[in-house]
């Protein structure tokens, strides 16, 4: 092992070390024996042999020079507010933090205190039913009689009128959600203030044009039982639990330094 | 295992990314958020047999894919199908992705099935794969030698040559497994469909070239129901045709599959050529085997749209849209001829009348193709599809670099650096739509195999086509206008057999009530020697008689805020005839319908970052929805 670290030194020192010149107050950069084993091994994994002593000294003589690069960056400061390597650094830092403590393992009496302390993540949506005719163009006269001459009808007479829409004309148990998917925002919160009634109400406009509308039932959300949601809850909590172990992680690092902020500028 | 996923990751960001945001930033950390509240998906709607429209994603990538795990995607199909009911998944960024216009009706994980779940577990401590040699590479410090190991990897899927001692079959078989157990647990029939599927991975390097460059040949293989336990992949055989027989083979054991080509626009002219793989003339137990396995393709995703380029449809003004045009991961330009849908129409037909059959008549689905779980729709919320090398603006190249305010003495696209001029040339697209009579495996596969379908760019806008001999303007107004379409007349995907009449069209389409109105409905008629665009319907006014062209709607953009400005139109419907028919040529038609102009992900984020738009991409763009088409025949 020796003489690879002769010709290492030989290498790097030049004529310095030829002519014996030392300066006492040169910052050392020690090699380890531990780091040249370390080098070894990377090596041997890559190239499936051991190096040459020629191969050594080289691999020895560029860890020094990299090592001297970035002592003389440092020390010129070339490390300090250079966003690249701040934001690279706090990158690192958020990959090591992140996903390290182990997935949460809940127990079923765990989950369930969970379903209990968070119900509205659980409830199923607000749906409504109802019956709509479509007029894409026709205007407040024709809309009117046609609503006057529908009344409370309760034949199906109401699927020949109007004008022929893409979509379904009767929908059931729909969540509101999915009608403001399906017509709009817009269309979704009047329907959303509407009652059940056998009563034609409109015009009700939507992205497509305008609606007569006749709700014909609606369905609070309600919490399902536990077990029916189990496996929702389950991923759930181990999302939380996991989001919040990344934060924690994080605000422990935050808590170690005392944080001064001087104000906005004037 | 941490230390070691810590530095396989901190290589490749290094290596690919030099300056990211800090993932933090972004990070939710807030538990009272209502929109993380679990939803229910997509709303059940009852059997409709008119059919409803679906909308849905099959081209997903996640961390089982070795081209996605490299770039610090950790996510899984289970985390990929969460996303597509509408849950929040953080991108390998830190940032959280929500899909645009809310749940989606049918999502598909559809994984590279080369080196499938290989990379994984290369990084597992204790895992045989993580001992070896590669693995230090894959995963080492240095970021060269990071490179290195992945573009072996790369270079034997392109070769078809496998690396012996990283290839796994178990392991394969394993991850292959898990992806079909998410599916299975996803599928909740009547609400959300999954399919298992995976991604046929083949190329076809140009010959003689050494290069990277190679053409595009995936296809993305998908099963109606049950799924094998083990899958053909480019490394069994570069070959399409082998994996046809494969699936052939599966068939007659009662596993119905298909399978989707995409990125047709890369493939060096391959995809659509009229020679075999090998380079043997096309027969017609070639044109059977091909529509019998590859009903659809996939036109547009986020490399690019493959429907025409605007050197082989000169004639045709919305031909340069989203237009990729460089073989993958490489800046070499790919050859156009045989590499886009409109002129495989017209080359399908050619070889009917010449030889008696038909290889390219197939439909058409749109995609993501996203690595990181969850596609990005929407124009206004992009993430491009890579990972952690194409997850910021200015890596995407749609900011000035290095936080400059304007773009003086920018390098154009092509002197940048490769990657740069990649991402900056993707889309935020695209979708599925479907015309089934419910959400289920059963009734979307059976729209797969009858063509009915059509894709989007990503908004979800519904369009319907229909041929005949019997309806005429009054169907417009038939408050059962769909039924009375389905009774005498057959819909997009469809043939209509001539019978001496001249047929008429009916194309009806409808905005996505969540994005921008309509401007104009399009006919494309593809023959054996000849394309035409039509405009059959406008936002204002009629097409003109003499340039088949709709009048100006004024509609254009804001750019200030990028507001939209003009009127458009909410629904287009019109029955048209064909002008130009001719009772004894064969022909395909199909639908295009084109939104208002809207701006492009590049101008959002130029606007968030508060610098002007790149001058070498497009502003504003037109979102758009292509059909299959549908096939006149002349009478037997």
């Amino acid at each position: 092992m020796l003489q690879f670290f002769i010709a290492a030194i030989i290498i790097l020192s030049g004529h310095h070390f030829l002519t014996g010149l030392t300066q006492s107050d040169r910052e050392k950069i020690y090699v380890s024996t531990d780091q040249v084993e370390r080098l070894i091994a990377l090596y041997t994994i890559e190239a499936g042999t051991q190096p040459t002593p020629e191969g050594l000294a080289a691999m020895i003589t560029n860890h020094v020079r990299e090592q001297a690069l970035v002592k003389e960056a440092r020390r010129l400061g070339l490390d300090q507010s250079d966003t690249v390597i701040e934001r690279r650094l706090a990158q690192k830092m958020t990959f090591i933090l992140e996903d390290s403590a182990a997935p949460a393992q809940p127990d079923d009496a765990e989950l369930e205190a969970w379903f209990t302390a968070h119900p509205d993540k659980f409830r199923t949506a607000d749906t409504v039913s109802f019956n709509h005719v479509f007029f894409a163009g026709s205007d407040p006269e024709t809309i009117n009689n046609i609503q006057r001459a529908l009344g409370t009808d309760d034949t199906d007479a109401w699927r020949q009128t109007g004008d022929p829409f893409m979509l379904q004309r009767s929908y059931i148990k729909i969540p509101v959600r999915e009608v403001a998917r399906l017509f709009g925002t817009d269309f979704a919160g009047e329907i959303a203030s509407l009652s059940t009634s056998p009563v034609w109400t409109g015009p009700v406009k939507s992205a497509f044009g305008q609606h007569l509308v006749r709700i014909t039932g609606r369905e609070a959300s309600s919490l399902p039982p536990f077990e029916q949601v189990k496996s929702v809850v389950r991923n759930d909590f181990i999302d939380v639990k996991r989001r919040e172990a990344n934060a924690t992680a994080i605000n422990d690092v935050v808590a170690r330094y005392q944080v001064e902020i001087e104000g906005l500028p004037e | 295992m941490r230390p070691l996923a810590y530095a396989g990751a901190s290589a490749v960001t290094l290596l690919f990314a030099a300056c990211s945001q800090p993932a933090t930033d972004q990070t939710s950390t807030d538990l009272t958020d209502p929109n993380q509240t679990a939803e229910t998906p997509a709303a059940a709607i009852d059997y409709n047999p008119d059919r409803n429209a679906y909308f849905g994603d099959i081209h997903i990538h996640t961390r089982n894919s070795f081209d996605a795990y490299i770039f610090n995607v950790r996510r899984t199909a289970d985390d990929a199908y969460r996303f597509a009911k509408g849950d929040n998944v953080p991108h390998p960024l830190g940032f959280d992705m929500r899909i645009a216009g809310g749940p989606l009706d049918f999502y598909a994980v559809t994984d590279h099935a080369e080196y499938l779940g290989i990379l994984p577990a290369m990084n597992t401590l204790g895992h045989r794969l993580n001992a070896l040699p590669q693995a230090g590479r894959m995963f080492s410090d240095d970021l060269d030698i990071v490179r290195e190991a992945f573009l072996d990897v790369a270079g034997t899927i392109r070769s078809g040559q496998r690396d012996q001692e990283i290839y796994d079959q178990a392991v394969s078989n394993s991850a292959w497994a898990d992806n079909v157990a998410a599916a299975e647990a996803h599928y909740e029939p009547g609400r959300f469909t999954t399919f298992s599927g995976y991604e046929f991975t083949s190329t076809k390097p140009r010959s003689g070239a050494d290069g990277f460059g190679a053409g595009n040949l995936h296809r993305n293989v998908f099963f109606a129901d049950q799924a094998p336990v083990q899958i053909f992949s480019a490394l069994d055989s570069q070959n399409p045709e082998d994996l046809w027989d494969w699936m052939d083979g599966l068939r007659e054991e009662g596993l119905d599959a298909i399978s989707i080509p995409h990125n047709s626009n890369v493939s060096d002219g391959q995809m659509f050529k009229t020679e075999t793989f090998d380079g043997m003339p096309l027969t017609a137990a070639y044109a059977d085997q091909r529509m019998r396995n590859e009903p659809l393709v996939e036109v547009t995703q986020v490399k690019g749209t493959s429907e025409t380029h605007p050197d082989l449809s000169p004639n045709d003004e919305w031909a340069n849209f989203e237009i990729y045009d460089r073989l993958i991961a490489t800046s070499e330009k790919t050859r156009l001829s045989g590499g886009f849908v409109r002129e495989a129409y017209g080359t399908g037909l050619a070889l009917a009348e010449s030889s008696g059959f038909n290889p390219y008549q197939f439909g058409l689905v749109g995609a993501s193709d996203t690595h990181v779980v969850a596609g990005s729709y929407n124009e206004a919320d992009f993430w491009s599809k890579v990972g952690v090398v194409d997850g910021t603006p200015e890596l995407r190249g749609s900011v000035p670099p290095n936080g400059a305010r304007t773009w003086d003495g920018f390098k154009p696209l092509d002197e940048t650096s490769p990657s740069t001029a990649f991402y900056a040339r993707w889309s935020a697209s695209g979708l599925t739509g479907v015309w089934a009579e419910e959400n289920t495996r059963e009734s979307i596969f059976a729209a797969f195999r009858r063509k009915e379908t059509y894709a989007t760019t990503g908004p979800r806008m519904r369009v319907r086509f229909f041929a005949g001999f019997d309806f005429e303007s009054a169907i417009l107004s038939d408050p059962n206008l769909v039924q009375a379409a389905y009774s005498n007349s057959v819909p997009m995907g469809g043939q209509l057999a001539g019978d001496g009449r001249a047929p008429a069209f009916l194309v009806w389409a409808q905005r996505d009530p969540n994005a921008a109105a309509l401007q104009r409905a399009q006919i494309i008629k593809v023959t054996a020697d000849d394309e035409q665009v039509f405009d059959v319907a406008c936002a204002t006014g009629q097409p003109m008689d003499d340039t088949y062209r709709c009048p100006d709607n004024d509609a254009s953009v804001d750019m200030a805020t990028c507001t939209p400005t003009g009127s458009g139109a909410a629904e287009l419907k019109t029955v048209w005839q064909d002008p130009t028919f001719i009772s004894d040529q064969d022909a395909a038609y199909y639908v295009r319908v084109l939104e208002n102009p809207t701006c492009r992900w590049s101008t959002w984020e130029a606007l968030a970052n508060g610098t002007p738009p790149r001058p070498d991409t497009a502003p504003l763009i037109q979102e758009r929805a292509y059909t299959s088409p549908i096939w006149y025949g002349i009478p037997q």
